[in-house]
């Protein structure tokens, strides 16, 4: 079927007569798309599309504490208490330190260790998602349905109540992870989120713990497409165990997989609450100007920007993050061809 | 495993060679099974261990609801409350809004759902059947804002909310969270329809349906697994909420269930036995929902358009 010809459901016998029948028809079909979408679109545009154009249009403007209302003139010299036109400014700003003539380290810092952060993260997701798939599905495992039933729970529980929650788990002298230290005999236990690389620890144990869930079921929905008989013939081929997972599951059931990690790099690189809550709004800070050890992207952004009135710069952080996300969806879609398919 | 007897002398009857065959065999079997269950018992050891990391920390919620006053603070492992009461629960129920919270959050999140399948389903099925201009760069634009920091777009969500004057209004809620949902939902929705063989619709085609008769009758019964998953992902969406909630709503009659347990704590108080109570009351709905439906996850998650 042609691209860009709207035809009623692809029905060839009826709708290879009716394409002769000209624009009326044509238009007939428009409609009826536009109104199978419309809604939708209508709800994408007013609350997505639009705050972004918002955004998009403070990025280049000085709006602050200092100036908050709208200048006459938009492009008019800056005065108290009216923002204006500044330009790229809040780009510059964002990498540079023009008080010191040098790179904005935090920026960079904060850059470098949220991507390690969310590599791990995944990474993590996927072997434990995997492993747990894979138990699951397998016939060594009896009361399956009662350990996927109990191995969902933590996905039920709203990540909000749970963060605090762990957040006492790892209390350095009442929370239970120390207690049970204590119970095995270890003295003195760490101060888990007062530890810089013990806290960057935590928030991946607790990330771990809300999203292997997730995984765990695209996994298994996965692995139920994987025929049998492949299995079968590998055993006859006297393969063991890990051949036939790199052989036949991980091949199989990759293009599943690639979508959920797509999906959950961009939700860790953009997590906030939870991390807000657990490490206290990023912490343990070395300093009062310099970012936490789990000061991730967005705590930055929010802490530095919407915390501080600073809504220009805070709309270019924005801005620069969504570029940098985007490319790197595109990039991945492109390299591994997941929506190949998808367009058709 | 062999099938000739390792040691054989020339006298034996063919009945003693097949009993020692068989014997063998039967011995070869005893060491596959036993080998099969020291697997098994490796494989459940797995999973039981790693059962105590997910469900532990839902456990301790459970208990520490029934904890009176400080005696969260101890520093030895409890398993059990020694002294358990209903402190919390009757405080939580009586002196604070919980039930008025969980009905609003309930309310924005039934809405949310509604909505979100509604919109979902119809655009995911004229993605998936049909071709119109315009339609591979919006589902491109899609995938691109998704890639958007969404807390940051706050302001500019704000600023919508007060032109269309839906702040400190539940209902501007609804519309922020289903239009969360869209982007995701609609191409996980419209992944599944593509698994869906057209012949179906076709033949209803035939049969004198008009378009909009084929994906009711015949394509949304057989999407019953994304349906689900898409309400689920709805109503969790509406209901855990807190960011939006908090910068959108002012008044405490109109507060949702995560601002009013969030508001119970501030600077100098953690009161751990009403959180727990009102950590399990957020829990319960949500999981109920996701019990009622875990069959139809499994099946529903396709993401994007390729079913492995």
């Amino acid at each position: 079927m042609a691209r860009n010809t709207a035809t009623a459901g692809p029905v060839p016998a009826v709708a290879a007569p009716t394409q002769v029948r000209g624009s009326r028809e044509k238009r007939e079909r428009y409609l009826l798309a536009s109104s199978y979408i419309g809604p939708a679109m209508i709800g994408i545009l007013l609350f997505s599309v639009l705050p972004i154009l918002y955004i998009i249009f403070m990025s280049f403007t000085n709006r602050n504490t200092f100036h908050f209302n709208p200048a006459d003139s938009f492009f008019s010299d800056s005065k108290l208490g009216k923002y204006t036109f500044v330009g790229i400014d809040n780009y510059v700003r964002t990498f540079w330190d023009a008080k010191t003539s040098t790179f904005n380290t935090d920026f960079f810092f904060v850059m470098g260790n949220t991507m390690l952060y969310t590599v791990v993260c995944v990474v993590l997701f996927l072997v434990l998602g995997l492993a747990l798939a894979l138990l699951l599905n397998s016939p060594l495992i009896q009361l399956k349905s009662l350990y996927r039933t109990l191995l969902i729970l933590p996905w039920a529980a709203p990540a909000i109540m749970t963060a605090p929650i762990w957040k006492f788990f790892f209390n350095s002298q009442f929370g239970p992870i120390n207690q049970i230290l204590r119970g095995i005999g270890i003295q003195d236990p760490p101060a888990w989120l007062g530890d810089p690389i013990l806290a960057w620890i935590a928030a991946v144990i607790v990330n771990l713990w809300l999203s292997y869930p997730f995984f765990m079921f695209v996994i298994l929905g996965a692995l139920q497409s994987v025929p049998g008989e492949l299995y079968e013939a590998a055993q006859l081929d006297g393969a063991g165990f890990w051949t036939q997972l790199r052989q036949i599951t991980l091949p199989l059931i990759r293009p599943a997989l690639l979508p959920a990690v797509v999906l959950s790099s961009i939700t860790t690189f953009q997590q906030l609450n939870t991390v807000w809550i657990l490490t206290n709004r990023g912490g343990p800070f070395a300093s009062v100007t310099s970012p936490g050890a789990t000061e991730f992207m967005m705590l930055y952004g929010y802490r530095q920007g919407i915390l501080q009135n600073n809504y220009g710069l805070t709309s270019a952080f924005a801005m620069i993050v969504f570029i940098l996300l985007f490319g790197l969806t595109i990039a991945n879609l492109r390299a591994t061809k997941i929506t190949k398919g998808a367009y058709e | 495993m062999s099938a000739i007897p390792a040691t054989r002398s020339g006298s034996q009857t063919f009945h003693e060679i097949n009993a020692q065959v068989q014997a063998e065999a039967a011995a070869g079997r005893r060491s596959a099974r036993r080998k099969h269950i020291w697997k098994s018992v490796a494989a459940n050891a797995a999973v039981l261990i790693f059962l105590v990391f997910a469900v532990f920390p839902l456990y301790f919620v459970i208990t520490a609801s029934f904890r009176p006053g400080q005696s969260l603070y101890s520093t030895s492992l409890e398993l059990f409350p020694s002294h358990p009461s209903l402190e919390n629960w009757t405080y939580m129920f009586t002196q604070t809004k919980l039930l008025l919270w969980m009905w609003n959050s309930l309310l924005v999140a039934g809405l949310t759902t509604i909505g979100s399948v509604l919109l979902c389903t119809s655009a995911a099925y004229a993605f998936s059947r049909w071709r119109f201009p315009g339609r591979d760069s919006i589902l491109t634009l899609m995938l691109a804002i998704n890639a958007f920091p969404g807390v940051l777009a706050l302001i500019g969500v704000f600023v919508i909310f007060k032109e269309l004057h839906l702040l400190n209004n539940l209902l501007g809620l609804v519309f922020a969270y289903t239009a969360g949902q869209l982007i995701f939902s609609t191409w996980n929705l419209k992944g599944f329809f593509d698994t869906i063989p057209v012949d179906l619709e076709e033949a209803a085609r035939v049969d004198g349906a008009t378009p909009t008769q084929a994906f009711l009758r015949v394509m949304l019964p057989l999407a019953r697994p994304a349906l689900a998953v898409t309400a689920l992902l709805g109503f969790m969406g509406g209901w855990g909420e807190y960011i939006t909630a908090q910068t959108m709503l002012f008044d405490e009659s109109k507060y949702t269930v995560a601002m009013g347990l969030i508001g119970l704590q501030d600077n100098y108080r953690q009161p751990w036995g009403w959180f727990a109570v009102g950590a399990i009351c957020m829990s319960v709905p949500v999981t109920l929902l996701f019990l009622a439906l875990q069959k139809q996850l499994q099946a529903g998650l396709t993401l994007g358009g390729v079913k492995g």
